[in-house]
């Protein structure tokens, strides 16, 4: 049996916020707000929990002796490292920050070097695409792709003429239609989620 | 020990049990079977026997006025006795019909509806008066049990008044157990309107039907007194529920004729056993025309009725006696039948309900019944084609004490017959659908083949190759610019509109303004990032702006710190006031995503409560000075990655800002083109894309930057991407041309 | 470069090395060190920025120094937080619905409104303006044909892949069920809105990479140039 008090929170909750991007009376935006800062402030715990089932997982493998056993160790090992140096900056405020130093020279250079990565498997992607599938959807891709590769990468501008600017602006407002029609779909959906939930039709969370 | 084997269930017994002890069923059946004759020779000495048979008995005996007997003082039928005198057998039945009067007395009291007497002639029933005449003839004789009264005399008054007060009741046993191959037709059905004659349990019959039932004769035939208990007529043939005295049919209760058939003239028709309907030829029932119409030529007046009575003789005794007692010229032809001669005339149904009905014949109208009775005869429903009734009257008994007999019901039903049962093939109907379907997976199988048998992996595949060499292309493409410091490649000639509206817009600001910065993106594309943003930022610090930075990431503060140490990392004068916090506030990392900017919007200082290193509230610093609401920013910049947090803070920011606050998106290039639908609708008064809008924005401030610093190399990978991707497209479909045309050459 | 900053930049060196091995040696157990260190280096700052910048200023501090009014609205979602743990129990997890719930009813009212005030609306009008030719800046620059076919490219190509994503279908007896017929057929010409819009996007993703590629192809530069290597 589906409980309704996970429901009526949920619904309740969620009407007075919506109300008040539609009504504008003190009251309502003090219990508006009130609101928000309690989601703001579960939307921190909720990341708490995350991280600590991602410990509990990689700790499971290693009790479990899985192959990629070492892997999680050497995650929990970071982990560990990493809050124990964020707590002695966080308590003692040294003037070289580590929190910083951190995301400068571990985290962006390993996302970033992840994403220089993506440049090679896309250029293969790109020369196996019409391998794979030819038809109207496949080849009119692979023709913006390509044109809009050459006008992003600046060697338009090498062209000398008069008729490349309005061309090139033209060009560049083929994408605005689809992206218009992708963004509407993409409110309406939200919308309709939105409702759903709000009716108790849908029960995300669990009842 | 001998055993002896069960009739019915065919199991064996021990040979003194009379009852078998599986089914109960009688081992040595009281009436025995053509086969058995010799061990079975009937009811003994001092039994108790059937008052009808015990009644026909007394046809040999007695000269009519002697008066019946009980059962017990009738003597033993003998075979060889002589035939009686055609008229002494009626003076007999009278004389029954007095005893009844007298023990009527005795039995419930059940007033049949019987109206007063009717006047002589006109108000009977024609059969009713049929069977009075026929009473009256030589060859005619009327049932047992039935007064004979000469039509028209007192005694026809006195009879019929004796009729109405007696209640007649069917006998609990089957008047004759006949052997049809003796001749001998068993005795109709009796009707039920019959059950409305003089109740025979008042006239206690004692001891009669001895001799009847050792004669085989009914026992209303046989002129016994009818037994105590309510016989049931309908259940010598079908088993149905006896009529009870109180429904007796009106043509017999009233005076006045109500029934139409009642008052339709008595014709002259050969006498027919009570029970027989004697209608006119107008109202006769279907079933009655059916039968009429089949009737034999020598009319039954006893349909062959299976009976299962084991206190009957043997039916060829029972034959034997009927034809020593009533000579065949002398009898009538429903009794005659029971003699030899009977045994050419064809057989009746045994099974009919309604065989009192097929004592017509043909020869008599039969009686205008009444709709309730009417309702009651299935006949029509269960009345077998006389084809079938002819085939199942041959049918010969083969198991149980009916063994011998033909026209019996048989012991198994039909259903029973065990046969093969009737199989059924499962045929499916698929639909048009599923027939497609089936098409469909069957080439899916067909098409799958043998498993090719898997080449040896070499060094480097296929796809590794490839990636080998565009990834050196490309770092070769990269690296080249930034080791051997070339610049041949001019810097970007066109501006965007939405560029030029981005610069125009912060030129606009007024000094000392306050802008909220947006840092939306990640550390994957902070190089992106930093390329596009830093002109705009250094514009905005240029033009003096207070900065507000806040973020929905959790790395978005950091990321702010590195972004501003990079554009302040080029040493200019108006750099100095963002390096102290005199003018950038980093107010942290806002949780809960829309939640979280929404509540920014409602309450900014509550929502991002940012503390410095000292304690204090970021707040209190000059940089956000005079800062309470959302209003009190003039610009909001947006730097973002991704256009999931571009859409996030147009949806929530953009509808709360003032009329006269831009705002303006620096984004990256995978976003752009999402982010530019934002611009017709002037909800973005201002766009920057990528690495190339960075260095286009740097080149309208005339202000070198990281972008300007990478555009070479930008622009040469992108260059040469173009080029591996196009080429590389190109040779692959020439590889598959080839191998599909070399396939084909070996098939 | 201080020492502790040559430290943190050697890591960094490593870590984009070890991670662009990938492009020569594939998946490699150096590629997988780097990337699982990256995944609880990421995990523990996440735990940290939270902690700092969320639980403690506006939950835990005001607990133990705020006023009693304070206070007392904090008890909601102090519960609400420790209902919340009850998610890493699965024999309790049900008792964890309740904050779950809450943040789903908040988020779906945000959602709701931001779409409808952010996005269905003003796009909408953007999409009608465009016709509104004395208001169109871009009449002077491309004249009134062109603004005309832009605005009619627009439309029609929104409608069309809206009428794409539209999955809605009639069932007939004995047939499967099929869109109907002109929907189908605008859909189609929806299909080539969209491939256009997806081969700008996968330009823009490639640029972007390829903008990262530079970032540390020049970092490495910079960091041998000034070891003087």
């Amino acid at each position: 049996m589906k409980s309704p008090v996970s429901t009526a929170i949920a619904i309740a909750v969620g009407i007075i916020v919506l109300l008040g991007y539609f009504l504008a009376f003190p009251g309502l935006d003090v219990i508006r707000s009130l609101l928000l800062e309690w989601a703001v402030i579960l939307a921190a715990a909720a990341t708490w929990i995350g991280a600590v089932n991602l410990l509990a997982a990689h700790g499971t493998k290693i009790g479990k002796r899985q192959p990629d056993a070492p892997y999680s160790l050497v995650l929990i090992l970071a982990f560990g490292i990493t809050l124990l140096a964020g707590i002695w900056d966080l308590v003692l405020h040294p003037e070289f920050s580590i929190l910083d130093q951190i995301v400068r020279s571990i985290q962006f250079p390993v996302e970033a070097s992840l994403m220089a990565l993506l440049t090679v498997s896309l250029a293969y992607a790109s020369i196996r695409l019409l391998r794979r599938r030819r038809n109207l959807f496949t080849i009119t891709f692979f023709i913006s792709t390509v044109l809009f590769l050459l006008m992003a990468s600046g060697l338009v501008s090498l062209i000398d003429s008069n008729i490349i600017p309005p061309l090139v602006a033209a060009l560049g407002r083929l994408p605005v239609a689809g992206a218009r029609g992708i963004l509407l779909g993409i409110a309406l959906g939200s919308l309709t989620t939105g409702l759903r939930i709000l009716t108790g039709t849908d029960r995300p969370y669990g009842s | 020990m001998e055993e002896i084997r069960c009739p019915m269930c065919s199991k064996l017994n021990p040979a003194e049990n009379e009852e078998c002890q599986y089914c109960n069923a009688r081992l040595k059946p009281l009436v025995a079977s053509a086969e058995g004759a010799g061990e079975q020779a009937g009811p003994q000495e001092g039994e108790d026997a059937p008052e009808w048979i015990n009644r026909l008995a007394e046809f040999e005996d007695h000269s009519g006025d002697e008066p019946a007997k009980t059962a017990a003082d009738q003597p033993a039928p003998a075979a060889d006795t002589g035939p009686a005198e055609p008229g002494s057998w009626l003076a007999r039945l009278q004389k029954d019909v007095e005893k009844y009067e007298e023990s009527k007395a005795d039995l419930p009291a059940v007033e049949p509806e019987f109206p007063a007497s009717p006047a002589a002639g006109d108000s009977l029933p024609e059969w009713l008066r049929n069977v009075r005449q026929a009473a009256n003839r030589d060859l005619v004789e009327p049932p047992l049990g039935v007064p004979v009264i000469e039509p028209g005399s007192s005694e026809e008054d006195a009879w019929l008044e004796k009729l109405r007060n007696q209640k007649f009741e069917p006998p609990e046993k089957p008047i004759l157990d006949v052997n049809p191959d003796a001749g001998l037709v068993e005795p109709p059905a009796e009707p039920d309107w019959l059950h409305a004659f003089p109740d025979r349990k008042e006239e206690s019959v004692e001891g009669e039907p001895a001799a009847s039932a050792a004669s085989g004769l009914p026992e209303w035939l046989s002129g016994g007194a009818p037994s105590t208990e309510p016989e049931a007529i309908s259940d010598w043939n079908t088993g149905s529920q006896p009529v009870q005295p109180a429904e007796i049919p009106d043509w017999l209760g009233d005076e006045t004729p109500s029934h139409p058939a009642e008052e339709q003239p008595v014709e002259e028709k050969p006498a027919l056993p009570p029970g027989i309907s004697t209608e006119p030829e107008v109202d006769k029932p279907d079933w009655l025309i059916e039968l009429e119409a089949h009737a034999p030529q020598a009319p039954a007046p006893f349909p062959a009725s299976p009976m299962l009575n084991f206190d009957q003789p043997p039916a060829g005794e029972v034959a034997a006696r009927v034809e020593n007692n009533f000579p065949a010229e002398e009898l009538p032809d429903w009794l005659a039948s029971f003699g030899p001669a009977a045994s050419q005339a064809p057989a009746v149904d045994g099974t009919s309900a309604q065989a009192g009905d097929e004592h017509t014949g043909g020869e008599a109208a039969p009686a205008d019944l009444p709709s309730w009775l009417r309702a009651m005869r299935p006949i029509e429903t269960v009345a077998p084609s006389p084809a079938a009734r002819r085939e199942s009257d041959q049918r010969e008994e083969k198991t149980g004490p009916l063994a011998g007999l033909r026209g019996t019901l048989p012991a198994e039903p039909s259903l029973a017959s065990f046969q093969r049962p009737p199989s059924y093939i499962a045929r499916l109907q698929p639909t048009e659908n599923q027939e497609r379907y089936k098409s469909i997976f069957e080439e899916l199988i067909a098409n799958e083949k043998e498993p090719q048998p898997t080449r040896a992996a070499g060094l480097i595949s296929p796809q590794r190759l490839w990636r080998l060499i565009i990834a050196v292309l490309l770092l070769a493409a990269v690296v080249v610019p930034f080791v051997t410091g070339i610049s041949f490649l001019p810097l970007p000639g066109l501006l965007p509109q939405e560029t030029l509206d981005m610069q125009t817009a912060i030129d606009a600001l007024p000094a000392n303004a306050m802008v909220l910065v947006g840092v939306e993106y990640e550390p994957s594309l902070a190089g992106e990032m930093e390329s596009a943003a830093a002109g705009v930022v250094d514009h905005l610090m240029k033009k003096g702006a207070r900065l507000a930075v806040i973020s929905t990431s959790p790395t978005g503060p950091a990321l702010a710190d590195r972004l501003f140490d990079q554009v302040t990392a080029l040493p200019e004068d108006y750099h100095a006031s963002y390096t102290g916090g005199e003018k950038l506030a980093n107010l942290g990392y806002l949780a809960g995503g829309p939640a979280g900017l929404m509540d920014f919007v409602l309450r900014p200082q509550a929502a991002a409560p940012a503390m410095l290193d000292d304690g204090t509230s970021a707040w209190q610093q000059p940089a956000l000075r005079g800062v309470n609401s959302l209003d009190d920013f003039s610009l909001f910049l947006l730097i973002t990655d991704d256009q999931q947090s571009g859409r996030t803070w147009l949806e929530q920011i953009q509808p709360r800002t003032a009329a006269n606050a831009p705002l303006l998106v620096v984004s990256s290039a995978q976003a752009a083109p999402v982010l530019s639908s934002y611009l017709d609708g002037r909800q973005v008064d201002g766009l920057t894309a990528g690495l190339a809008g960075g260095t286009i924005y740097e080149q309208l401030l005339q202000h070198p930057g990281p972008g300007t610093g990478r555009w070479q190399a930008f622009v040469l990978v992108m260059a040469v991407s173009l080029v591996v991707i196009i080429l590389g497209t190109a040779v692959d479909l020439i590889m598959e041309y080839l191998a599909a045309r070399k396939a084909n050459a070996e098939a | 470069m201080s020492t502790v900053e040559l430290i943190f930049a050697a890591l960094s060196l490593l870590l984009t090395i070890l991670i662009l091995s990938y492009l020569v040696l594939g998946d490699n157990p150096m590629f997988r060190f780097a990337a699982y260190a990256f995944i609880g280096v990421a995990a523990a700052y996440v735990v940290l920025v939270t902690f700092d910048q969320v639980l403690w200023p506006k939950l835990i501090q005001p607990l133990i120094n705020g006023t009693m009014e304070r206070r007392i609205l904090l008890a909601t979602p102090l519960l609400l937080c420790l209902l919340l743990l009850a998610k890493l129990f699965p024999g309790i997890s049900r008792v964890g619905n309740v904050p779950m719930a809450y943040l789903v009813g908040t988020a779906a009212a945000v959602t709701i409104g931001g779409a409808l005030m952010g996005t269905l609306l003003p796009q909408s009008l953007a999409t009608a303006s465009l016709f509104d030719l004395s208001s169109n800046p871009a009449v002077e620059s491309v004249g009134v044909g062109g603004v005309l076919v832009d605005a009619v490219y627009i439309l029609a190509g929104t409608l069309a892949v809206l009428l794409y994503f539209y999955f809605g279908t009639k069932s007939r007896p004995n047939q499967p069920a099929r869109q109907p017929g002109w929907i189908e057929k605008i859909g189609k010409a929806g299909q080539f809105f969209i491939a256009i819009t997806f081969g700008a996007l996968f330009a823009g993703v490639y640029t972007a990479a390829v903008t990262a590629l530079i970032e540390r192809v020049s970092f490495l530069v910079d960091f041998f140039r000034q070891l003087g290597i």
